[in-house]
Order: C-alpha cells, then structure tokens, then sequence
C-alpha cells in the first residue's frame, strides 16, 4: 500500500478521517463560562491564601519574596506566644507565583491558592490587605508543598479524545 | 428588454447572494468547526445562527482607517473592482428551464461561458489596487502571488471548461445544461477534477491560500482594510465562492435539472442543492489539507493540471467526433482513462523535502 | 436573445452592483454623522502596518523577474485558449480536419511549452 502513498492515497486519508469527525461529535471545546475543568491538586494558581490564626507573624515569607512583594507589620507583644500581624499586603501584580514563600513558612499558614479568574482593571486592585487573603468560598488552598491536602481535592479533568474525563 | 424582468432579476441577484453569503459564512464556520473538533460559533442564537449577522453590526461601525502612505483612490476603488465582478458572475448563470417563471437574467447569453471565465479575472486587479493601494509590503507580495496564481491556473481552469463546451457543442450555459442528459461530471471525471482544483486555486482557498497565508504575511491584500471596505473584500470573496460553486453545477452537475428527472422540478432549488453540495466539498477540502508551498503551487499548474487538460480536450474532441452523440456508455472509457492518467502523472512527481520537479 | 438586449442587461447590472459597493462603502460614512461610527484619529493609528518592524524601503516596487516568465507563458496559452473556444463549438461541422489542425497548431506551442519546461523555467526559484 505505501507504494501508492504517492498517488493521492494520503489525500483520501485526510479527507476520510475529517470526514469522519463531522459525523461524529468528538468535541474537545470547553465551552468556558459554563464549563470549567478541575485544574491541578498542585497548582500554583495566581493568588496567596493566608491563615490567621496559624501565622505567628514571624515574617519568614516576606523574607523569602524573591520579589520583595510581601509586605509584614507586626506589634511587638505576644499574644498566646504569637506576634499579632497588623498589616499583611501582597501585591499580586508582582508576585510572580513562584511558591517560595508557601515553602519557607514553617506553620503551614501561607497557601497557594487554586483560582485563576484574579485579573483586575486597576493595578492597585491586585495589592490585597489581610482581609482579603483569607481562606473563603472562592478562595480554595491547592496541595501545592502541602501534600497532606492533596486527598480532599477533586482530581484534574484532562481533554482526552472528547471526553473530559479524570485522569490520576 | 424586458425592464421588469431585468429589476426583478437585479433585486433577485443583489438580495440573495449577501444572504446566501451570510448562510455560507455560518455554514464553513460551523462546518470548519466539526471537521476539527470544535464547535465553532455558537454564542449568537441558536447555533450562533446570528453570527454573520452580528459580524455585519460590527463591521458597520468600525472605524474606517486608510493608512496615510497608500494611495487613497486606489485603496477606495479596489473593493468596488473586486466587487463588482463577483456579482457579475451571477448574471448569466440558469435558474430554471426556459418557459419556467424564474430562468436568470441573462441565462442564454451565446458567449455565457467565456463571459464568465473573462469576469472572473477582473478581480485579481482589484486584488492587486488593494496592495498597491495599501503601501504595504505584506499586502504587495500576496498581490504578487496572486497574480502568479491566477495567471497559471486560468488556463487549466479554461481548458477543463472547454472540454464541455466540446461536448456540449455551444457556449451558452442554458444549451450546455441542456446537453447533460448524463451529467458531465460522470462523463468527463478527469475535466471535472482538474476544473475543480483550478478554482479552488482561482478562490485563493485553503489549500492555495498563499495570498493571504495568515502565518506568513498577516492578512494579505486586505491588511490595511477595516470597517465596511474589508466587508467588501469578504462578501466578493464568499460571493465568487458561491458562484464558482454555481459554474461548476451548472457546468458539471446538470444545473437546474433534477437528478434522474425525479422529484419536484423546481430548478431553482436544485441548483441550489447543488451549490451546497460544491460547497460543501470546498469546505472539506478546506478543513483537510495544509497549505502548499509557492514551488509546489506553480508546479503543479504547469507540470500537472496543464498536460492533463490538453490531453482531456484532446480525448473529449475525439470522442465528440466519432461518436456525436456522447452515448452514455463513454463514462466507462473515461473514468478509466481518468484515473490512470491521475495515476500515471501523479508518480512522475518526487516526494520528499526537496522541489517538486518531474 | 437579442444581442443589445443581453449586453445591455448586464452593463446595467454591472453599474447597479458599482452603486451597490459603493453605497455600502459610504454608509458608514452616513453613520459617523449619526454617531454610530467612532473617529479617533492618531498618528499612530494611519502609518502602515508591520509586524514589529518598521517597513525598510519603498513598498511600490517591482515584481520579481521569475514572473515574466510565468506572465509571458501564460499570455501563449490564453491566447490559444481564445482560439480553442470557437473550434470547440463548431468541431462538430469542421470534422477530423479541423481537429489535425488544432492538433498540429497546439503541438506546436507544445514544442515551445516543453523547451521551456526542460530549461527549468517553470521551476520557482
């Protein structure tokens, strides 16, 4: 058969198996607003999730920013052997994601964050205050450095073939 | 002449072609979509059914930007050249047999076909006023290889039509509908292969799309183009694609005829069957093959299309001679011939990543 | 049909379809004075296209020569094309003579049509 590869053979391929998709629906489009694929245990989404209650205020992330984009205040009393954090800013605009400082906290309380919708019209949008940076609804920790996480969360959808289907 | 015949005619011509390209643009859109897995526009009403639609909105209302170092009248005229002959080459095409309510506005002109093949060429200078009009270098070499184009594959493209007119014995496009008691598709395979890859390569569609090969040179011809002048473009480009559509049904598929002569004989809704169904197929094509490189594309015209054509009107005019009457058995001979000379010249090609030279 | 009838029905159209195009280029035009339309002109906005590289040199310039020998082949062969059209349609009263005629004619061109070919001009260098 490869002899008559030559021949036009390929041409009747191609337009067989194109041919063949327009009768049957293997459609790999996410249709986006509606449809939303479960993005990576581990993924290291744009936006920094920050528990209070196990943060000490011990300033080990703002030291680790390779881009000085955390910003920490602490009053100097302690509190159940805790610095209380007074003001705790990240810009997000100038955080370039790369989990250096979710590594270094030695409480487990600073996380990446699973979302990726956090685009903003204005810059000053993207600096978040400390209130901002907590846990919530639509604010969901990844398993990212924390693998002790990993087993609550839903696995990632893949496009395979049309289907989107859960893959391990 | 008929002053209500012709006003109905010019109403008929310039309301259904934009409709029919609106229909035809959803349709490769949508098409194009499935035969590469996705579903292509479907926001805009059911089934994104009011996509063109709002594609005409938007275009209206875009700025109308002419760059300051082109030349302003032609950059203006050359929509309007490319325009008009893609309407033109409605004028002539049959509707309906004669003595029927709705036949076409000049359905029996002697010269139909040679009309058509000297209009259709017309647009390639406004294609070529568009990149000089322009100033800009993209636009200038896909006008380039435009030219090239179109000049090479007019003449495959004229000699494939002419097989027909030897067989049919007349030029007008009513006597050569009428001479299909077998359509000629059946009888003439290899004119109709090579008539129908040299209009695709006259469409400047996918696969001889290098005028306006999006990876290489942007837009091509219409890069400086925005708002209702780029319109112009797209509506003469999908106008000549439904025309070419309907030459080859006319010409090749038996026009306004019903196949067999079976159901409703209403000619205007087989012809149009018949323009979908060519349609459809360029649509395929489209969604299938990549696109050729300009060696290949120039090689093919002269090296291939070009001797099989000459050999094609040679067969046909020896076949009309001694058998005047184009008895119907003669599709065997020539589905055979087709195919082996298909065969034959196809191997004389060398594959691989060097030139395509025989 | 009358020849003028024919002729003068399509000139007609062509110059229905000019106005056509044309009314369809100035209505946005029309519908800039409505407000439809927005004109914020901007230096930047009108200098020519490029693809990050602003455009060396003068764009109005010639073609390349390797397309005169495709111009000049292909003004042979649409000149013989005129000829074959009115021999296609009356061959039938012409007979086998007119198709020897035809056949010596085109092979002649054909001669001149393979020189060209063995000398690679038809190779796109």
């Amino acid at each position: 058969m490869s002899r008559f590869d030559r021949f036009g053979l390929g041409l009747a391929k191609g337009l067989a198996l194109t041919g063949k998709t327009l009768f049957s629906r293997p459609n790999i489009t996410v249709q986006y607003p509606e449809q939303r694929l479960d993005v990576s245990r581990r993924l290291r989404g744009p936006e920094l999730i920050w528990v209070s209650l196990k943060c000490t205020g011990c300033a080990t992330c703002a030291k680790s920013c390779p881009q000085g984009s955390i910003q920490l205040v602490t009053s100097p009393e302690l509190v159940d052997n805790k610095y209380q954090v007074e003001e705790f800013l990240v810009d997000h605009g100038r955080c370039m994601f790369c989990g250096l400082c979710v590594e270094a906290c030695p409480f487990d309380a600073l996380y990446m964050g699973r979302g990726y919708e956090r685009a903003a019209y204005r810059r000053g949008d993207l600096i978040l205050p400390k209130e901002k940076l907590q846990m919530s609804a639509d604010r969901k920790p990844s398993a990212y450095c924390r693998p002790e996480m990993e087993a609550e969360l839903p696995l990632q959808t893949l496009l395979v073939y049309g289907q989107t289907r859960a893959k391990r | 002449m008929d002053w209500l015949h012709w006003l109905f005619y010019v109403g008929v011509i310039l309301g259904a072609v934009p409709v029919m390209v609106m229909a035809f643009i959803w349709l490769e859109r949508r098409g194009l979509g499935r035969l590469q897995l996705r579903p292509g526009p479907n926001r805009a009403g059911p089934f994104g059914i009011l996509q063109p639609v709002a594609d005409a909105i938007k275009v209206l209302t875009k700025e109308d930007i002419v760059p300051v170092a082109g030349d302003h009248w032609v950059h203006f005229v050359a929509p309007l050249v490319v325009f008009a002959p893609a309407m033109l080459v409605f004028t002539v095409i049959p509707f309906q047999e004669d003595g029927g309510l709705v036949r076409g506005l000049v359905p029996d002109l002697n010269i139909g076909i040679l009309y058509i093949v000297a209009v259709s060429s017309i647009s390639t200078v406004g294609v070529f006023m568009a990149a000089w009009g322009s100033n800009n270098k993209y636009s200038l070499i896909s006008a380039f290889r435009s030219m090239a184009q179109v000049v090479s594959y007019e003449i495959p493209l004229a000699l494939a039509i002419l097989g027909v007119v030897l067989a049919a014995g007349t030029m007008s496009l009513t006597g050569i509908v009428q001479a299909q008691a077998v359509p000629f598709i059946v009888m003439q395979p290899l004119g109709f292969i090579i008539f129908f890859i040299a209009a695709t390569a006259e469409l400047n569609r996918t696969p001889f799309d290098l005028m306006e090969a999006e990876s290489e040179m942007v837009a091509g011809y219409h890069i400086e183009y925005s708002g209702m002048k780029f319109a112009l473009f797209y509506l003469a480009e999908y106008a000549y694609t439904v025309g070419i559509s309907a030459i080859a049904a006319t010409l090749f598929l038996g026009g306004w005829k019903a196949p067999w002569g079976v159901g409703p004989q209403v000619g205007v809704l087989w012809l149009v069957v018949k323009i979908l169904l060519v349609f459809m197929v360029i649509l395929w094509i489209r969604g299938t093959f990549p696109r050729v490189r300009v060696d290949q594309l120039m090689g093919f015209a002269w090296k291939f299309l070009f001797p099989l054509s000459l050999i094609n009107i040679f067969i046909i005019a020896a076949e009309s001679l001694a058998w005047p009457g184009l008895p119907w058995w003669l599709l065997f001979p020539n589905t055979a011939i087709a195919l082996v000379l298909v065969v034959v010249w196809s191997g004389l090609f060398r594959l691989g990543g060097g030139r395509v030279q025989v | 049909m009358d020849y003028w009838a024919g002729y003068g029905s399509i000139a007609l159209f062509l110059l229905v379809a000019l106005i056509f195009g044309l009314i369809t280029i100035i209505l946005p035009k029309a519908l800039k004075l409505l407000g439809l339309v927005v004109r914020k002109p901007n230096s930047v906005k009108y200098t020519t296209y490029e693809c990050g590289m602003e455009t060396i040199g003068p764009s109005w310039v010639q073609f390349n020569f390797r397309y005169y020998i495709f111009a000049l082949l292909f003004l042979v062969f649409d000149v013989l094309v005129v000829f074959l059209y009115p021999w296609a349609v009356s061959l039938r009263g012409g007979g086998w003579a007119a198709f020897t005629a035809m056949a010596v004619f085109i092979a002649v061109l054909l001669t001149g049509f393979l020189y060209a070919w063995k000398k690679g001009a038809l190779e796109w260098r």
